[in-house]
């Protein structure tokens, strides 16, 4: 863009017949500027395709073979038989199910009590800082510990339930305390967000609202949720993602039990435990392909709302 | 800019170099043997005698690998995949021999290299057919273990000590009292179903007659065991959270003074835990076999130990060898059992003295690991253990015949290669 606009040439003598040996000048000025951008920008734009391009393309081409490093005699290429495998066995879809269980729940609580906060933080009148950084703290905290300690939280002999069976031994009290641990630990980045949509929502339609004697609820609702429409999509696009190739909390508090295994939990233990790197790939690549769905889904919906917002204007 | 490009292949190429950092470099000429191994509490007392007796023949050092089992193999097999050469020596966990010598990641030990546990003379059957695969010895046997019955006989009085499960889950009814024994969805509950499939009479795996295996589970024996399982998931006798306990649950457990625990599966450092713990209550232990299934065939208790194995990529082999020979010596065999409470490999030490004092059980020990129950041995082995895990867990929810088909099934496809785990 820059390289045609700012190459009108000094002196400014427009003499008619000149004009195409002109513009022929300006495209040889562009083209050497785009060269030049081109150069710029490509070791960044090699080092990307090397460590994310490269490692999905060599997953999608081992997902094709049979490859268990533990049998290397019987490596062979067997085509979509891998992806075969996964779609057609239970294991996966009630790991589906599991992940998208917790993914819906926690993000669903997370945005309420994500925006409770966001409120908060936003309409601190002293305190501001601690009360911001209190918020922030469970969200410094390593997930693994995070889940260590609603594990040990939750277990009877050095948790605050002495004398209740463990909730981990059952399947909603896995799933409840899966999320629970999910909640405590990214409410405040949902919040961060929002809190940075709250921040643009401009004062004077709030005191607008007010003078026409708008209650604190109606302004929520009515101003201030539409116009940060856009932050919570990309808060719920952000966490959606995350949510959904959540492995560590599972893996620490229950390994997979109760039928709490995630997408991600079966692709460790296939590449990981069991070092069956051709039947892991796929895995990969269909968490892949669920991930690039629901960040489409997401995009699209995020779009079209942009434009009606503009619409309004 | 070529000056930057220079210092960034400088830093990306001194990283891996630093992380691998003390590898197999000989110092000074002295060989350095790098032995990955779970931290054992004899750990450092068997490295330093062995290193006393090289004489700077080696230097054994021990790398610590996580206490769970699962980790230990996880990080091994991610190293051994990569042919880490930095990996002289390895402290397997028995059911990783067949997985490890398949997958050429230990290489197989010669006729005569080894001195001490060579052959089925010098060591308890149980722990030499569980080094062997594909008709080679790729493990030299270290140390071996078994699980016990465990009771306390002020609560059991003068009752027979139960034989079979039955008769210990009857028992246990009729003194309220619950059985210790592991539940949580792990290695714990393969080592289980595997020693009642075992004790009754069938196995998981048999030879498929062409050099492979095939899953064998004959129905009845396996629908048995799975009924057992069954009943003490189902039985008032159960752990409080079976679904969750693992080892030292149970021992923690069974070791609390108003624990309604009369009864405990486990291996036998329980035993010398207590001691330590409170002298007093140990005088209230008591252990008897591993229980039955049927009651007219003895018992298969589990097996468990470490077999050594040699790195495929080390650059040390003569060395690790001569660490192995060592280590397996009566002197540091005996230093394993009684600092460690876990028995010797060896069948002259199966009447030792000096471990009889602290395992006084030694010998029901023995006559256990000679008819122990070996898990079974593939390559696939980890994958069977988590297809065990998966239809299994928790054992409440067992219905021995519509189980049996599920698991089976399931088995069959893991044994390939075949199977989302």
């Amino acid at each position: 863009m820059s390289a045609t606009t700012e190459t009108t040439p000094t002196g400014g003598e427009r003499i008619a017949g000149d004009a195409p040996g002109k513009n022929r000048k300006i495209t040889d000025r562009a083209q050497a500027e785009r060269r030049l951008g081109i150069k710029l920008a490509a070791p960044a734009a090699i080092l990307m395709l090397l460590v994310t391009a490269y490692p999905i393309g060599y997953a999608l081409y081992l997902s094709l073979f049979r490859y268990d490093l533990r049998v290397p005699s019987e490596n062979a290429f067997i085509g979509l038989d891998n992806y075969i495998l996964v779609l057609s066995s239970g294991v996966w879809w009630t790991a589906v199910l599991a992940t998208t269980i917790i993914t819906v729940v926690s993000v669903v609580i997370e945005l309420i009590i994500g925006l409770g906060f966001a409120l908060v933080m936003h309409r601190a009148v002293f305190g501001r800082r601690t009360v911001r950084t209190s918020i922030l703290i469970p969200y410094g905290i390593i997930t693994v510990i995070a889940a260590f300690a609603f594990r040990f939280a939750v277990s009877p002999d050095t948790g605050f339930l002495p004398g209740t069976p463990n909730p981990l031994g059952s399947q909603l009290g896995s799933f409840a305390t899966i999320i629970l641990t999910e909640v405590w630990k990214t409410t405040p980045f949902m919040s961060l967000l929002l809190l940075a949509g709250l921040a643009t929502v401009p004062e004077e339609l709030q005191e607008a609202a007010k003078v026409d004697g708008a209650s604190a609820w109606q302004r929520l609702w009515k101003v201030t949720l539409p116009n940060m429409k856009a932050a919570i999509l990309v808060a719920l696009l952000f966490r959606t993602l995350d949510a959904f190739r959540i492995f560590d909390t599972v893996f620490v508090q229950t390994a997979g039990a109760n039928d709490t295994q995630t997408l991600s939990g079966l692709g460790y233990n296939a590449l990981i435990s069991r070092v069956n790197l051709g039947l892991g790939s796929a895995i990969s690549i269909l968490l892949f392909l669920f991930i690039i769905a629901i960040a489409f889904l997401f995009v699209k919906g995020f779009n079209t709302n942009l434009g009606t917002v503009k619409g309004e204007k | 800019m070529r000056a930057r490009t220079a210092l960034v292949t400088a830093v990306l190429s001194v990283l891996p170099l630093a992380a691998c950092g003390g590898g197999s470099d000989e110092a000074g000429g002295v060989p350095t043997v790098n032995w990955y191994i779970g931290n054992e509490g004899w750990l450092d007392q068997v490295i330093e005698d062995c290193n006393a007796k090289a004489n700077g023949a080696y230097q054994l050092v021990a790398e610590s690998l996580p206490t769970n089992p699962d980790q230990q193999r996880e990080q091994l097999v991610r190293r051994l995949a990569a042919r880490d050469d930095s990996i002289d020596l390895i402290g397997m966990d028995v059911v990783w021999t067949s997985e490890f010598g398949q997958a050429g990641w230990v290489t197989p030990f010669e006729d005569g290299e080894l001195k001490n546990v060579g052959s089925d003379d010098q060591v308890l059957q149980g722990p030499f057919d569980s080094a062997q695969y594909d008709g080679k010895q790729y493990g030299a046997p270290l140390n071996s273990n078994t699980r016990l019955l465990w009771y306390r006989k002020s609560v059991l009085g003068d009752r027979p000590v139960p034989a079979t499960w039955d008769q210990l889950l009857d028992t246990a009814d009729q003194l309220d009292t619950r059985i210790q024994q592991t539940g949580k969805r792990a290695e714990s509950l393969m080592v289980f179903f595997n020693a009642l499939v075992e004790s009754a009479g069938t196995s998981i795996v048999e030879p498929d007659g062409e050099g492979g295996t095939e899953i064998a589970l004959a129905e009845e024996e396996t629908v048995k065991a799975l009924s057992i399982m069954q009943r003490l998931a189902e039985s008032s006798a159960a752990p409080v959270a079976l679904s969750n306990s693992g080892e030292d649950d149970n021992r923690l457990a069974f070791q609390a003074a108003d624990s309604g625990s009369a009864f405990m599966i486990n291996w036998p450092y329980v035993y010398p835990s207590v001691l330590e713990a409170d002298p007093e209550l140990a005088k209230d232990y008591g252990w008897a076999p591993y229980p039955r299934v049927d009651p007219s065939r003895p018992a298969a208790a589990p097996l468990g130990g470490y077999n050594l194995g040699i790195g495929a990529y080390t650059n040390n082999r003569a060395a690790a060898l001569a660490a192995i020979n060592c280590l397996t010596e009566p002197e540091q065999q005996r230093t394993i059992a009684t600092v460690g409470g876990q028995p010797s490999v060896l069948r002259s030490l199966a009447e030792d003295p000096a471990i009889q004092e602290v395992l006084p059980f030694l010998p029901l020990m023995t006559e256990q690991l000679e008819t122990a129950a070996p898990r079974p041995v593939t390559p696939s082995y980890n994958d069977l253990s988590l297809a065990v895990r998966q239809v299994l867990h928790p054992m409440r929810d067992i219905e021995p015949e519509s189980s049996y088909e599920a698991l089976r099934d399931l088995l069959v496809r893991a044994l390939n290669s075949q199977a989302v785990l």
